[in-house]
């Protein structure tokens, strides 16, 4: 008796283990038992006052929409492409991702993208109203469909003191000629004032620092067949042009804290950062006084990344129709808005009508930028990237830019002062290594 | 009937045994499914080139993983730096500790509150230490360089602290060291207070000095809470990632090696084979620093 008790007594609890296993491997997606067809939104902006306007916009649309319910996870930007990567790889991923392009780029790689949905949900909303450039972007390999639908964008450029070139004198560090005569000028860090601030530390910001003059020299990363060609002429004039910048910059990996601070700070005169600049600036009520430039040698150039948000490939269809109905409802004028007002001025408008309407404007810190915000609107028409060309993205370049091999030798060449040649030699080798895998 | 074929019946010791076993079937069950189906699972992987997509199939590859990785250079430079920044740290902070807990190990005012600051480092979040450290050394503004550069005159212009590989190995052995010397501290302490009074009083009237009861007294009462101390900080250090990091990006340990590897190149069959190559190495350090260290204290 004692025997079969103490039995049945181990196998519950065995079962009940196994049961509690069992509740937390099911999905979040799909549908439940009142009809609902649920969808869950990931996404990277999990600071309380971003996740309350997010949970606004959710509680609007699922009263607007019954027999939709959208789940929102926010993950921490830090560990987010790493958390979509384990979830993927655990066959879990969201109905809804939110991400940069390199992410997408991955996802669509690894074929879990719904392509054709995402473009279904840019002709719904019209082709014609968003950027050009930025649709370029986000082109997905089958040559047919898109890796997401963009809501926002941000921009890189040369943001600059007006107040103090115009104290000197100087030309607006448009040409790479005015660009080095002016961080030459500058230049005293005895008195911690440095002539340029661009990124060096081995992350994405290096790299698209870098993108932006390469791109201005007109410099590709892959020919014409997909081959690297890292070490073109372009290329090559392009990291001379950065070593000799970076003899007028605070030594060392400088990131976007060490940026952003010499700028707020006053221990720049200028910068290469994103539209995210555009806040921590007028909080110092320096606002009236920064300027925007577009770089230029053989052609203007800017780097911009989208935030698309893409539909799983893994959901039924139900659950896809859902989606598409959340992301054009993200969309409209007002909910774009609200989306783009939650940090005014870092993300951009991807659509014409967005950019233009007056109540987008109407934020504090867009109306203190007066005109720059124009030419930041305006810099959208030349934004050219690594990997894309002509409309068609190459497929590595996505992991290319995730192992961060590009920043490396950046940072080998600038801060470690490695030999140039030889770095580039390295990286390309590494890259080409990284296509064959 | 013969009487080897005569079942006998279960003893009340066996029964107790069967009805033990039968409880904690549902822990062995747990363990063998958080722990060993992992471990399977890993070193299954290291043998495949893995797709991210579930859905795409893994393909088999053999050793290539681990040939390609014996063959790499890297790996080795990766390798001999996690073993000093393991062999540095792991002796700074055990004998930061001990000092400490020697000095604490006596009545004097305030030692609560004296105790809990030194605890401070530990307990305070690692991302925010770090965050500290960095604005020390910031170029700009750092309390550190002001003093060196603008103050002290020490140094004409502030050094990339972090990006010099001897200065970011030194900068993240001072930091990991202080970060975790409370933790040793505490042990010891713990340890310190169970030995007996009436040892040192036979060791001082054998006219032993300071120094004598330490060594004969002291040291091997608590020499297996310094191997366990200095065993368990050898396999946490040894895949320290987090701290190392967010300090410098110019240090090449294990750990960064890993997440470089797993999730920058998403190379998870690699990234395994990695693991069972550490976990081996690992495993080895471990028996052989225990076996050291309890013979020595047997004898």
């Amino acid at each position: 008796m004692k025997k079969r008790a103490s039995k049945i007594i181990a196998m519950i609890m065995a079962a009940s283990m196994l049961a509690g296993c069992g509740a937390g491997a099911s999905g979040d997606s799909g549908k439940s038992e009142d009809g609902k067809v649920t969808i869950e939104f990931m996404h990277d902006e999990a600071e309380e006052d971003r996740m309350a306007v997010y949970d606004e916009i959710i509680k609007d649309f699922m009263a607007e929409n019954p027999d939709i319910e959208v789940k929102q996870t926010a993950i921490s930007e830090d560990g987010f492409e790493d958390k979509v990567k384990t979830l993927i790889s655990a066959g879990e991923m969201p109905a809804i991702v939110a991400g940069s392009t390199s992410l997408m780029q991955l996802l669509d790689g690894e074929e879990m993208i719904n392509t054709k949905a995402n473009k279904e949900v840019v002709e719904e909303r019209g082709r014609d109203d968003f950027y050009e450039q930025v649709l370029s972007l986000l082109n997905a390999q089958d040559g047919e469909g898109m890796i997401g639908v963009p809501i926002s964008t941000w921009v890189n450029g040369i943001w600059y003191r007006k107040d103090l070139f115009a104290e000197k004198g100087l030309n607006p560090p448009e040409t790479w000629e005015d660009i080095l005569t002016a961080a030459k000028t500058f230049h005293d860090p005895d008195n911690k004032m440095y002539g340029i601030m661009f990124g060096t530390e081995e992350g994405a910001i290096a790299q698209n620092n870098f993108e932006l003059f390469a791109g201005s020299n007109g410099a590709q990363l892959f020919d014409e067949e997909g081959n690297v060609q890292f070490t073109s002429p372009e290329m090559k004039e392009t990291m001379e042009f950065y070593k000799e910048l970076y003899q007028y910059s605070l030594p060392g990996s400088n990131g976007t804290t060490q940026i952003r601070d010499a700028m707020v700070g006053g221990n720049t005169a200028m910068c290469v950062y994103s539209s995210y600049i555009l806040a921590p600036l007028y909080n110092a009520e320096m606002g009236e006084k920064i300027g925007y430039c577009v770089p230029e040698n053989t052609q203007k150039s800017v780097y911009s990344s989208p935030s698309i948000y893409t539909i799983s490939n893994t959901i039924s269809d139900e659950e896809t129709e859902a989606a598409k109905k959340f992301i054009s409802y993200m969309l409209t004028d007002e909910v774009n808005i609200k989306v783009l007002h939650i940090a005014p001025g870092g993300p951009q408008p991807v659509m014409k009508s967005v950019a233009e309407n007056p109540e987008y404007r109407d934020a504090d810190v867009l109306q203190v930028y007066g005109e720059e915000i124009d030419k930041i609107a305006d810099a959208l028409n030349y934004i050219n990237v690594f990997g894309t060309q002509d409309g068609i993205t190459d497929s590595h370049i996505g992991a290319i830019s995730n192992s961060m091999i590009i920043s490396k030798a950046i940072n080998q060449i600038l801060v470690q002062d490695q030999d140039m040649d030889e770095m580039m030699q390295i990286a390309q080798e590494d890259m080409e290594k990284e296509i064959s895998r | 009937m013969k009487r080897w074929k005569k079942k006998s019946p279960l003893t009340m010791k066996k029964k107790e045994s069967i009805l033990g076993f039968l409880l904690i079937l549902p822990v062995i069950l747990l363990i063998a499914f958080v722990v060993l189906y992992p471990i399977i699972y890993n070193v299954k992987i290291s043998f495949f080139d893995v797709a991210l997509n579930p859905n795409k199939p893994d393909i088999f590859i053999g050793w290539e993983n681990y040939i390609d990785l014996l063959t790499d250079k890297e790996f080795y430079k990766v390798l001999v730096v996690t073993i000093l920044f393991v062999a540095a740290t792991v002796i700074l902070s055990t004998a930061l500790g001990l000092g400490v807990a020697l000095l604490f190990n006596r009545k004097f005012r305030f030692r609560g509150a004296a105790r809990a600051l030194v605890m401070l480092s530990f307990v305070t979040p690692a991302v925010s230490l770090v965050y500290v450290w960095k604005y020390m050394f910031n170029g700009l503004y750092g309390i550190v360089n002001y003093a060196l550069v603008d103050v002290l005159h020490i140094l004409e212009t502030a050094p990339a602290w972090f990006d010099n590989i001897v200065f970011a190995f030194i900068s993240v052995v001072i930091f990991d060291t202080w970060r975790l010397y409370p933790y040793a501290f505490m042990t010891i302490l713990a340890a310190l207070q169970t030995i007996d009074t009436s040892l040192y009083e036979a060791a001082k009237i054998d006219g032993a000095g300071a120094w004598a009861r330490f060594r004969y007294v002291t040291l091997p009462e608590i020499m297996p809470t310094i191997a366990t101390i200095a065993t368990l900080r050898m396999i946490w250090n040894f895949y320290k990632f987090d701290e190392i990091y967010l300090l410098t990006q110019q240090l090449p340990v294990i750990g960064v090696y890993l997440y470089k590897t797993s999730f920058a190149s998403n190379d998870f069959g690699m990234a395994a084979a990695i693991t069972v190559i550490l976990f081996v190495i690992v495993m080895s350090l471990v028996f052989l620093l225990r076996k050291v260290v309890f013979k020595k204290n047997e004898t």
